[in-house]
């Protein structure tokens, strides 16, 4: 029979006092979102990407390389012999589009934001809405789940004002690393729009950053678009001249 | 020249004409058929025109809306952010001094079956003040009009066929088994009942001939029979709407504006500085201060007018921050199929009530709508809103009624405002076939020039032995241009009666173009017209086309005589 001794009590405050000292403590859940935005922090981005659009089993994919400086200036040209030419210029929250059939430069604006970009399951808005998350939404943790084999912590975001594009958002945490594994997007509804998987991620400058995702727009039957991202150069000087108007449409 | 010298002349040329019995019915029946052709062109044309405005106003606009003035200035892109609250007060004043109201709110969409998705507008409507001012509700083909309090929506039968929701009138056999199967429910009697009102349909004779589809097995035409009951009708809508073919979801984006609370100094320096009018740019200038410490322009402004006058101002500039989007994805029912005489309610439209649309499960509109649909109690169906029907008398009417002014963000637009760019495209489709048939009555003048020239070398020697005689050059020309005057007037005359001949059927009981219009996707030939095709009575045309060919006739004579009589006496009488 246990017996409660002064060994026994010493014994449980030491296991204790171990326990509490090694435990890291559960994040909160802005801390967690913080993360995220975090994640996506750097000076300068060149990389060359490709973006497989899969929709009603037909299947296309679209190369570009692409340059970003901050959360505020990006430069797309398209690769592929379809597409060869089509340059997209994101500055100041605008979108310019050069197409070289019409030989003339396009601002995307009112309705044409929700339109599909490139075909894709991305819309012009969501290629320009990178707001940080924690600024826009209010976070609670909605639980622990395991995600194709790794734990994450899944955060249920409801927007604080009335006028944020979706009103309701879904995140998979990595507990480890920090990942944004998964995402949902809501409408005012509830209904869910789109999905984002990260399919890997890698380690590039000492940072974990995601090469391969994919994106699915759930009111469109059979369809998918994976973005991969190769050569990923961060925090490389970059001229202004790349963000110009003239260079869109040299 | 004295009436009786004109009278002798008349003989002349009467005698002149019937000497030359073929050439005078062979002029006369170019003439004929050239003002008969030109009679029933615009006619016809002027009936498309007028049928096609009756059904804007009945079907799509009414007489007139109330709308927001920066609603207006940008009606192409639906800004349903340009909306107004307080709407009944507009309404119980308009309906005081006679005029029955419809309070709509109006918005873009995609629509997603089952089957697939379509871009559509939506009308937000009150169903019964919808039916007070149009009448497309009176053409719901299959199911009914949506009801109040429900998701329900009733769709052009364009959208419906694409979406492949509702009724199909030309489906595919694998289609119509695969419905069977779904609707019937293994009920035999059922399964029965759909494939009677089915046949295979009649490709060979269609404006396309697919016949060559026909040959893969399951893959026939197949067309829901003409003879069709509505008692039928509703039984195989029955059967329909028990299963998710009718199912529907509704994704829009609720636009909402607003003045922003904070603007990045990118934003700010980029765009909103580098659009806003120069009287605009002090006022948005004193409601923001820049905060160093966020590094954002964040609004101090607090009172409300100004921030009204801030935001009118940011949206004039096209300020991307001033609106915001939210993505809204709204289940509902298809309850109904509408195929109007108008083309417009037939095509991507969905209409669905208001009331379920207030809150966060519909468009969150709470209270407001982008206009109100204006029409006189007693317009009569037929008729064109008239002057008491203008945008002036309306506004007019409602300021009595309200028993002050509009407010200043509110204006009546008139439904031919509306239409500016149809009514060109109108003046241009009726025009172009008035100017080749035009074009048809001078090439049959030139044919009289021709006939009067070569009379007039045949009777060279004739002209200079009555010139011989004593007749003036003037009493020549005259003989002539009467002779041709009278070539004229038969084949005008005949020409009015054969116009008004082949107008009256056309008048009457019109063409009805409907299975074109059905293949050509309700496309409505250019006019807003989808069912019947009609002609009207336009007497000032019959009549001035018969007076006009007559004068011009007599005036095609005067160049060839002119030239005959110039000839000296002698050398008519030696001329061979």
């Amino acid at each position: 029979m246990f017996q409660i001794t002064k060994k026994n009590v010493s014994i449980s405050v030491l296991t204790l006092l171990i326990a509490v000292a090694t435990a890291t403590p559960a994040p909160t859940a802005e801390e967690l979102l913080r993360r995220v935005d975090n994640n996506e922090v750097y000076n300068t981005i060149e990389y060359e990407g490709e973006m497989i659009i899969e929709h009603n089993n037909r299947r296309f994919v679209k190369t570009m390389k692409a340059w970003g400086r901050g959360n505020t200036h990006s430069f797309i040209e398209f690769l592929n012999p379809e597409d060869r030419g089509t340059r997209y210029l994101r500055r100041d929250g605008r979108l310019f589009v050069f197409s070289p059939d019409m030989e003339d430069v396009m601002l995307i604006s009112g309705h044409m934001l929700r339109e599909s970009m490139m075909g894709s399951d991305m819309s012009y808005e969501d290629a320009i809405n990178n707001e940080p998350l924690a600024d826009r939404y209010d976070a609670v943790i909605a639980g622990s789940e395991t995600l194709n084999g790794r734990e994450a912590w899944v955060l249920d975001l409801t927007a604080r004002r009335r006028t944020e594009s979706y009103p309701k958002r879904k995140l998979w945490i990595d507990k480890e690393n920090g990942d944004l594994l998964r995402y949902e997007l809501f409408a005012l509804s509830g209904a869910r729009l789109k999905e984002f998987n990260l399919l890997r991620a890698e380690v590039i400058d000492g940072r974990r950053f995601p090469v391969e995702s994919e994106v699915r727009d759930l009111l469109r039957r059979n369809s998918k678009t994976t973005f991969i991202m190769r050569n990923v150069v961060l925090d490389k000087p970059l001229p202004d001249a790349i963000f110009s108007q003239r260079n869109l449409k040299r | 020249m004295s009436l009786n010298g004109i009278w002798e002349l008349k003989k002349i040329a009467l005698r002149n004409l019937a000497r030359h019995k073929v050439k005078t019915v062979l002029t006369s029946a170019a003439i004929m058929i050239s003002v008969a052709v030109y009679i029933f062109m615009s006619s016809w044309l002027g009936g498309m025109a007028v049928e096609s405005r009756r059904n804007i106003v009945n079907y799509d606009m009414s007489a007139a809306k109330l709308q927001t003035k920066l609603y207006f200035e940008r009606k192409d892109e639906l800004p349903s952010y340009e909306n107004f609250k307080n709407w009944e007060r507009y309404r119980d004043a308009l309906n005081r001094e006679g005029f029955n109201a419809a309070p709509r709110f109006v918005f873009n969409g995609t629509l997603f079956s089952n089957s697939g998705s379509a871009p559509m507008r939506f009308n937000a409507v009150d169903p019964a003040a919808e039916k007070s001012v149009l009448h497309y509700a009176s053409y719901v083909d299959f199911g009914r009009y949506p009801q109040n309090g429900m998701f329900e929506l009733a769709i052009g039968t364009t959208a419906a066929e694409k979406l492949r929701v509702g009724i199909p009138t030309r489906p595919r056999r694998l289609e119509l088994e695969e419905l069977i199967r779904q609707a019937a429910q293994s009920d035999t009697p059922n399964e029965e009942f759909i494939r009677s009102l089915y046949e295979t349909a009649n490709m060979s004779g269609g404006l396309f001939n697919v016949a060559a589809e026909t040959h893969i097995a399951g893959n026939e035409r197949m067309a829901l029979k003409r003879n069709v009951s509505r008692g039928d009708l509703d039984r195989l809508w029955e059967l329909i709407a028990a299963t998710d073919r009718n199912n529907v979801r509704i994704n829009a984006v609720i636009d909402i504006k607003a003045v922003p609370e904070t603007i990045r100094p990118t934003l700010w320096e980029g765009e909103l500085m580098t659009s806003l009018r120069e009287e605009d740019k002090e006022l948005v200038e004193a409601a923001y201060t820049y905060e160093e410490f966020i590094g954002v322009y964040l609004l101090t402004e607090e009172d409300e007018a100004r921030k009204d006058q801030i935001l009118s101002a940011m949206i004039r500039a096209g300020f991307r921050g001033a609106v915001r989007h939210v993505n809204q994805l709204v289940d509902a029912v298809v309850v109904g199929v509408i195929n109007s005489p108008d083309p417009v309610p037939n095509g991507n439209i969905g209409y669905i009530p208001i009331d379920v649309l207030q809150d966060e499960s519909g468009m969150m509109l709470e209270g407001a709508v982008t206009e109100l649909l204006i029409r006189r109690k007693d317009a009569p169906y037929t008729e064109l809103p008239g002057a008491d029907e203008s945008s002036k008398a309306i506004a007019a009417a409602l300021e009595r009624g309200l028993g002050e002014p509009l407010p200043d963000y509110l204006a009546v637009f008139f439904w031919m405002d509306y239409m500016k760019d149809y009514l060109g495209y109108e003046a241009l489709q009726t025009t172009a076939p008035q100017v080749l048939a035009a074009l048809l009555l001078f090439i049959s003048f030139l044919g009289i020039s021709n006939t009067i020239l070569l009379a007039v070398l045949e009777r060279t020697k004739e002209i200079g032995m009555m010139r011989a005689l004593g007749m003036t050059d003037r009493q020549m020309i005259t003989a002539y241009m009467l002779e041709a005057g009278f070539l004229g007037f038969i084949g005008s005359v005949l020409g009015m009666i054969l116009g008004c001949i082949v107008n009256y059927p056309m008048v009457e009981y019109g063409l009805n173009i409907s299975a074109m219009a059905d293949s050509l996707g309700n496309s409505g030939v250019g006019f807003r017209v989808t069912a019947i095709m009609r002609s009207v009575w336009n007497i000032p045309v019959i009549f001035g086309s018969g007076i006009t060919a007559t004068v011009l006739a007599s005036f095609m004579a005067y160049f060839p005589t002119r030239r005959a009589v110039k000839m000296p006496i002698t050398d008519s009488l030696r001329f061979e």
